[in-house]
């Protein structure tokens, strides 16, 4: 029989239907990808998908732009992105980005 | 990848990072947790994605080699993800995009897990690395 427990439920965060999943993935994942970052830098992440990473580094970032393709942008699952974020329509290989004008890029599960 | 990488350094400002986090090319391990006792069952099998994950690692390596891209940083660390039934479980691999699980681990779960307390714990690699592109050498528009 199945026993109670109970760590981080990232699943419902997620808008996941399966509520009896419990996953530390992020916390995990948010204490790792902050440690590789430094405060006030300006971020993109290509690949941002719903924006599931986005909310573990926006509050450390000046700026931070979201970029992948709109089919992964419109998923549902996603919530507002931080106040501080632009998410964006396009793909890696060819970034609407002038040269020089992020700190840090994250491929999250994209590289 | 070789593209995107290109154009993540361009957008980077000189001594900018690039961060790849990921899965690694391992399996996902599957644990029955009987509370006293942690069994290993099997793996969810992930060989659809290594491919993808291998060519990551080429990529970003043929960049280091050809110095334009310093690796500062490279950790593994491990994601743990817990389910009560094997319903749940089944539920689980079916939303996997490339990752299999064996058809006879649902069964051995019930077998093992039979009148007592149990836990499914899913066990997955993760990576994560920190490179730093370094000044681009006379000449070099890459």
């Amino acid at each position: 029989m199945p026993r109670p427990g109970g760590i981080i439920d990232a699943n419902r965060r997620l808008g996941r239907s399966i509520v009896a999943i419990r996953s530390d993935a992020a916390g995990v994942e948010k204490s790792y990808l902050r440690d590789m970052l430094a405060a006030g830098e300006r971020i993109l992440e290509v690949g941002c998908g719903a924006g599931r990473l986005m909310p573990h580094y926006a509050d450390r970032a000046r700026r931070c732009v979201g970029i992948d393709l709109p089919a992964a942008l419109a998923r549902p699952e996603r919530g507002n992105p931080p106040g501080n974020a632009d998410l964006v329509a396009g793909s890696g290989p060819r970034l609407p980005f002038r040269d020089a004008s992020f700190d840090a890029v994250i491929f999250g599960s994209s590289l | 990848m070789v593209h995107a990488l290109h154009e993540a350094r361009r957008t980077l400002q000189e001594g900018g990072a690039l961060i790849d986090l990921r899965p690694s090319a391992r399996n996902r391990r599957v644990e029955l947790d009987l509370g006293q006792a942690r069994l290993f069952i099997g793996e969810i099998d992930s060989s659809r994605a290594a491919s993808d994950y291998l060519a990551a690692d080429q990529a970003a390596q043929a960049l280091v080699a050809a110095g334009k891209l310093q690796a500062e940083h490279d950790e593994r660390f491990e994601i743990i993800t817990e389910l009560d039934t094997v319903a749940d479980l089944r539920e689980f691999a079916a939303g996997l995009r490339r990752g299999v699980m064996p058809a006879a681990m649902p069964g051995r779960i019930e077998e093992l897990a039979a009148g007592v307390d149990y836990r499914i714990r899913l066990r997955r690699e993760m990576l994560i690395a920190r490179y730093r592109w370094r000044r681009g050498r006379p000449g070099d528009a890459g």
